[in-house]
Parts: structure tokens; sequence; C-alpha cells
């Protein structure tokens, strides 16, 4: 059984995770003419290699919150089990 | 409403709404989703160049997530999905040209051939996955369960017979799969997907999974993760083509991304409570509701542009299909959770439903 503050800091690492991808989406909608001006300065190649890491980046982070959204609704049903039987 | 290109607006809350449909239809089948995505970002305004672009950009981290998840299952031929995804990347710069050069034509001959293309390949794909559904209707009505029937041995058909058959070097042994057949045949394959992915956007899944089932010869579960390498694969390659051309909108690829992967993991528990051949009934509906919104949008280029209600058709159309899919999704899976709590759940759900203890272990 693990305490409710490890399940908090869980929960708020997946949250952290998709707020960052959320951000990376704002930024890239609203500054979108600032992102093109600064790219259009770049090799193609480099301007496949950006995009390929930022995807890949956004695809990492959010694999890592819904691996952590997974083990805090493990840990939270594990706990709420363990003190049914602790009350019976 | 944000510019996807130039002169090109869209609503950015209709995007997140259909990428969250598109997530829960994809994890529920187990594909990527391009063959709605693409359609979808041309019906609504995005030149196809950009849409095939953005939606690479969107599946290629999807695919990765998928892939993440599945690693510990070990149902993954290595060596297939290498020499497949050799024959991918090959394949997918032939295509990332092709839309290249017809780009750079005028007129709208790029948005023409991407739409046609994908009529074609999915009226295709969509008759034969319904002969395959009403054969196992037919198999289960006759008390045979094909789920378990597929899971536990090979599905042996005539063309991989004679594939397999095919003594052309290097005729290669593929311990995992427990079959031989030559390099070249696997190369191939993942060429002819990999043209399907850099052209039209699409991960290719369901045209390699049923090819790696029906014409090598792999079984059931191995060709699911071998899939899911191969299109991670294919997919990293097409998206870096495509954004070295400009072609990818990253801040709509991300948003999208954000709803599409919630709807992907939703989707994806949902199949723990359903049997495989209600997810093929899903995979043939959706297929074949894909291929409406995008016949009404190439009957309006091909009509001049003149006839606006066709693009107006195709735009609620391509709502349609995805709401469809959806509906039918939800109806499944809240009278899956009525048939696992031990309510009544209507005659025709039944053979759709998951055994009881299989849910509960899942």
């Amino acid at each position: 059984m693990r305490s409710s503050s490890g399940i908090f800091v869980m929960a708020t690492e997946a949250l952290a995770a998709v707020l960052t991808v959320a951000i990376m989406a704002w930024y890239l909608i609203a500054r979108r003419a600032e992102y093109a001006q600064r790219v259009e300065r770049l090799d193609e190649t480099m301007v496949g290699l950006l995009t390929l890491t930022i995807v890949l980046l956004a695809g990492l982070l959010l694999a890592f919150a819904f691996a952590r959204a997974e083990d805090v609704i493990d840990q939270w049903r594990e706990n709420r089990s363990a003190r049914q039987e602790q009350g019976e | 409403m944000v510019e996807v290109a130039t002169g090109v607006f869209a609503n950015l809350y209709l995007l997140a709404g259909l990428g969250l449909g598109v997530g829960l239809i994809a994890g529920f089948v187990g594909v990527s989703g391009g063959y709605l995505l693409t359609p979808i970002l041309i019906v609504l305004g995005f030149p196809a160049p950009i849409a095939v672009g953005t939606a690479l950009a969107l599946m290629t981290p999807n695919n990765l997530i998928a892939v993440i998840r599945h690693r510990e299952l070990g149902h993954l031929d290595l060596k297939m999905a290498l020499i497949m995804a050799a024959g991918t990347i090959g394949g997918a710069e032939i295509g990332v040209r092709l839309l290249d050069a017809l780009q750079a034509d005028k007129g709208q001959l790029a948005d023409v051939l991407v739409l046609g293309a994908l009529i074609v390949t999915l009226t295709g794909v969509g008759i034969s996955m319904i002969n395959e559904v009403r054969h196992s209707s037919a198999m289960l009505r006759d008390g045979c369960d094909s789920d378990s029937a597929a899971a536990e041995g090979e599905i042996t058909t005539s063309a991989c017979s004679f594939l397999q058959g095919l003594c052309v070097f290097p005729h290669m042994r593929f311990t995992k799969s427990k079959l031989r057949i030559s390099g070249w045949i696997v190369l191939l394959i993942g060429a002819l997907i990999g043209v399907l992915s850099g052209f039209l956007g699409v991960g290719g899944g369901f045209v390699r999974c049923p090819a790696l089932i029906y014409l090598i010869g792999q079984p059931s579960m191995m060709a699911v993760g071998t899939n899911l390498l191969g299109s991670f694969i294919g997919l990293t390659f097409s998206c870096f083509r495509h954004a070295m051309l400009g072609n990818v909108n990253l801040g709509i690829a991300l948003v999208m991304l954000l709803t599409t992967s919630v709807g992907t993991q939703i989707g994806a528990s949902g199949t723990e409570y359903v049997r495989g051949l209600a997810v093929r009934y899903v995979l043939a509906a959706s297929v074949i509701a894909a291929i409406f919104g995008p016949a009404l949008k190439l009957a309006w280029f091909l009509t001049g542009q003149e006839v606006t209600w066709l693009n107006d058709a195709a735009k609620i159309v391509t709502v349609a299909q995805i709401a469809v899919p959806v509906g039918s999704i939800i109806v499944l899976l809240v009278l899956a959770a009525r048939h696992f709590r031990g309510a009544d759940v209507p005659g025709w759900a039944r053979p759709l439903m998951a055994r009881r203890e299989h849910a509960a272990a899942g």
C-alpha cells in the first residue's frame, strides 16, 4: 500500500507531462509565424530532424503520462481494497 | 479559428474533437487511424500535402505510445519487422516524391489523386473486411469461435502457401513466426505499404496486418506487434521527409495528438470487454464509412469547385463518418458493462461480448 502523497506525486508527474505537450502546442499555434521565421533559416534536413524530435518528444511525454496515470489508478484501487479488508 | 496553411483556416475545437473520435476508433480496432485522419483534414480544407504531413506527424508519436505499451507482450518478430521496414522506407520515399511532384503541378491534381487513391484503397480493404466478418459470423453461428481459432493457430491461405513455397534467394527462416519465406517477398510487401504511407499519409496497419496474416502466414498475435514496429519505422521516415518539405503543421498535430492519444487509451481498454468479432465489425464499418466524405470532396473537385453543396455535404458526412463508429463503440461498451454486471443484453449483442472471466482478468 502506497501513501497518498506517493499517489499525489505520480498524478502531478502525469499532469506535468501533459501540460508540457499542451504548452508546446499552444506556442506552435500562437507563435506560428515566429516559429516559421526561425525554422526558415535552417537547412531542410535540420527542419525534418527538429520536427521529428518535437513529435517524438511529445509522444514520449504522453507515454510517460499515461503510464503514470495507470499507476495512480492501480494504486488507488489497491489502497481502497486494502482499506476495505482492514475495515472487515 | 486558426490558420492551418496560407489563407486556410480551421476550427481548432472541431479538430480536437475529431481527434478524440479518431483516437477512440483507432485504439478500439488497433490501427493508427491515418485512413480516417487524412480525408478529414483534406475535407476540412487542408491542402493534400499539408494534410498528409500533419496526419503523419500526429500518428508517429501516437504509434510510439502503442509500441511502448506493447513492448512487454513480446509479440514481435524483429527480423521480419526490420526487413519489412526497409521496404517501407524505400516505398515511402517514392510516395513522398510522387506527392511533391504533383504538388508542383498547378491546380488540384494532388488533392484529386490522393482522394481517388484513398477511395480505391478503402473500398478494396472494406470489401475484403466485410467478407471476412461475414465468414466469421457464419462460423460463430455454426458454433465455432473464430477468435480462439485465430489465436491458437496460424491461418493458412492458398496465397501464403504459394508465397512460402516460392524458393527465391534468400529463402529466410523467421524463428519467432515459425515460417520460411523469401526475404524479397517481405521487402516487396513493405515497399508497397511504404508507397501508401508516403503518398496517402496512412500508417498502413489496415493493409500490413492482413498482409502479414493472410499473405505471409504469420500468427495473428505476432502480426500485431510486428505491424506496430513496422508502422512506427515507416511513419517516422515519412514524417521526417514531409517535414523536410515543409508539409507539417506542428501546432495542429500536437493539439490533435493530445486528444487522439486519450481516445486511443480509452478505445484500447474497451477491447477487453468485447470479442474480436465486434472489433472487426467496427473496423469494417469505419473503413466503409470513411469512403463517403472523400468521395463527395472528390466530386466537388471534379465539378470545378462550383457545386458548393458538395463541399458542405462532404464536411457533414466527414463528421458523421466519425460519429457512427464512435456511437457503435459506446453502445457496445455500455452493453458490455451491463453483460459484465450480469444484466440482460439484447440477443444480437451476446455473441459480441467477451466472456465475463476474461473481462474480469483484463
